[in-house]
């Protein structure tokens, strides 16, 4: 049963807002070496200027500042971006099996780093691979919305299978030229594959953090139209809205921050499209509700999976996508059998 | 005489451009306070004629008038703000409550980042459409008669000079249909509906317009239009035509062909 009352939900949204905060501090402890909260406490607070040195050592504090705070950061980021993506495309496509990867960003992003890997190599220097994806997811969704649109038109029906059929055609094309290619190849574009948190470095965080917010206030603007769209199209121009104008900004608009998103972290499968069930439950289907509590359980989601991720088979990375897709999958089938 | 609420002059309209036209030289006029049924038999182009009116549709020729201004002159949020729409289209399984689609009929008087606005307006219809008690439920829980009533309270509170209906009686129980009308009827609104039954449409509509095969063929008061010959060149079927015997409207009787 979702919350009722505004004050519960003020209520919730505060307390996911803390919990994600704690959650930041806690995380920044796991991994192949522990650092005990009170260190990682004194570090953070030292690395913002309002601390002393304390009994760390150097490797700890690089360790917390420099490797897991942007990769925790990076996580927060990209759980908050995929899940409000995938709670919008719901609503427009009136699809709860939409996502992000639907529109065919998630392999034009692998489809641009085999690219780098095989042929290119670091023409960018370390930015090459994120900057190949970005490409490669840019380009495979505007191949995607260009199949799907008539006559200026985009209509979700086509949009659907047009991002299946381009998705299939571009990965196929990915996969010839790494079964053909270098066998090591493989290896560094499994990343983008499986996603994962491993690029994350402070330098590269101004870029998805000003995506998600301008995401977040695009699509909140957007808000009552994603309402009046879930109810279908006519309900949408008898309540005053251009239909058109509204699905072009929220497909272009997320589109591209899914593409900035797998740039950095790979196509990381199931928070877009599970997130926004578990947040519909928990606050109802209005996305002025919805949407906040989206990024919120987003962001919260994959900061834990992260953990898991790094921990679990230490002092490996497990690739995060792995995990969110066992851990969704397994969620989905509790829920069914549930509501049966 | 005053300037009528809807004007509608030689309306052409084709699904596609270029295409055969569905809907031809269509003329048809609402004035204020005025309840005007559309009949006619499946297919004859009752909805893609209301699509038009509510701007949905855009004409190949002819003008769609709101006021005395023309509609495709003005954007979809202007003319949102002046007819409201009920529909068979629900929301189904996102899960919105019953004041959730309610406050979705202020959209249109709102601006991006606002509040919904005067809650009291959404709180006084659904008081006054019984469903006050029913506000933080899923609309997907109600019942048929009970949807219908909360999309009609989405309508009221986006307090439209013109209501347009698209057979609004469709899955109601007869106590249903006739608490609808009656209500309809009390917004004093001007309302342009389509009816599959002719005897509803007789008993509530001022006036009513035939349409056949994309044509209006027939228009005038419930009296003028329902006659035993209208009945049998448009819908194909023998009915026997006399007076409600509790009320002035004619009553219509299918024969069905022994």
């Amino acid at each position: 049963m979702p919350i009722r009352s505004p004050a519960g939900y003020r209520l919730l949204i505060v307390s996911l807002l803390l919990a994600l905060l704690l959650s930041c501090l806690l995380s920044l402890g796991f991994g192949s070496a522990q650092v005990a909260l009170g260190k990682v406490v004194g570090i953070v607070l030292q690395q913002v200027g309002l601390g002393e040195n304390g009994d760390w050592s150097r490797g700890q504090a690089q360790i917390v500042w420099q490797i897991r705070a942007p990769r925790v950061l990076l996580g927060a980021l990209v759980g908050a971006g995929l899940a409000m993506v995938g709670g919008a495309l719901q609503a427009v496509t009136r699809n709860p099996l939409a996502d992000p990867h639907l529109l065919g960003v998630s392999s034009g992003a692998v489809f641009g780093a085999v690219l780098v890997v095989l042929f290119l190599g670091p023409f960018a220097g370390a930015f090459s691979l994120p900057l190949a994806a970005f490409i490669g997811a840019l380009g495979s969704m505007l191949l995607v919305l260009g199949v799907a649109s008539r006559g200026g038109r985009l209509e979700s029906d086509r949009l659907l299978l047009a991002g299946v059929a381009v998705s299939f055609v571009v990965m196929a094309a990915a996969n010839l030229l790494l079964y053909t290619g270098d066998p090591h190849a493989a290896a560094s574009v499994m990343f983008w594959m499986l996603g994962g948190l491993g690029l994350a470095q402070w330098s590269l965080l101004w870029l998805p953090a000003v995506c998600v917010l301008a995401g977040f206030v695009l699509l909140m603007s957007l808000a009552r139209a994603l309402n009046a769209l879930m109810s279908g199209e006519q309900t949408a121009v008898s309540l005053g809205f251009d239909t058109r104008r509204v699905r072009a900004k929220v497909f272009v608009g997320t589109a591209l921050l899914t593409g900035v998103l797998v740039s950095l972290s790979g196509a990381i499968g199931f928070v877009g499209l599970m997130l926004p069930h578990v947040a519909r439950r928990l606050v109802g289907a209005e996305h002025r509700r919805l949407l906040p509590a989206c990024a919120l359980l987003g962001a919260l989601f994959m900061i834990w999976v992260d953990v898991g991720a790094r921990t679990l088979i230490t002092p490996q990375d497990l690739p995060i996508g792995i995990a969110t897709a066992a851990i969704g999958g397994l969620f989905f089938i509790l829920l069914l059998r549930r509501k049966a | 005489m005053s300037c009528p609420t809807l004007h509608i002059q030689g309306l052409h309209w084709s699904p596609h451009s270029g295409g055969q036209p569905l809907l031809e030289g269509i003329d048809l006029q609402i004035g204020a306070g005025e309840f005007v049924g559309l009949i006619g038999p499946n297919g004859s182009g009752k909805t893609s004629l209301l699509r038009c009116a509510y701007r949905f549709n855009r004409p190949s020729a002819g003008q769609v008038h709101l006021d005395g201004e023309d509609i495709w002159q003005r954007n979809p949020r202007w003319v949102a703000q002046r007819i409201a729409v009920m529909l068979q289209e629900f929301p189904e399984d996102f899960g919105l409550n019953v004041r959730d689609v309610v406050a979705m009929g202020r959209t249109p008087h709102l601006g991006w980042f606002e509040g919904d606005g005067e809650p009291s307006l959404i709180d006084d219809t659904l008081a006054r459409l019984d469903l006050l008690p029913r506000a933080l439920d899923a609309f997907v829980c109600l019942s048929g008669g009970e949807k219908q009533r909360v999309l009609l309270a989405r309508a009221l509170v986006q307090q439209p000079r013109l209501l347009i209906l698209d057979e609004p009686t469709n899955h109601l129980d007869p106590r249903f249909q006739l608490a609808l009308l009656q209500q309809l009827r009390n917004t004093g609104l001007s309302l342009l509906a389509s009816f599959h039954d002719l005897n509803l449409a007789a008993a509530f509509c001022d006036r009513l317009y035939v349409i056949d095969a994309g044509r209006i063929v027939a228009h005038g008061t419930p009296e003028h239009v329902l006659t035993e010959q209208c009945l049998a060149e448009v819908f194909g079927v023998q009915a026997l035509v006399d007076r409600h015997p509790l009320a002035s409207h004619p009553r219509i009787t299918w024969i069905s062909p022994a």
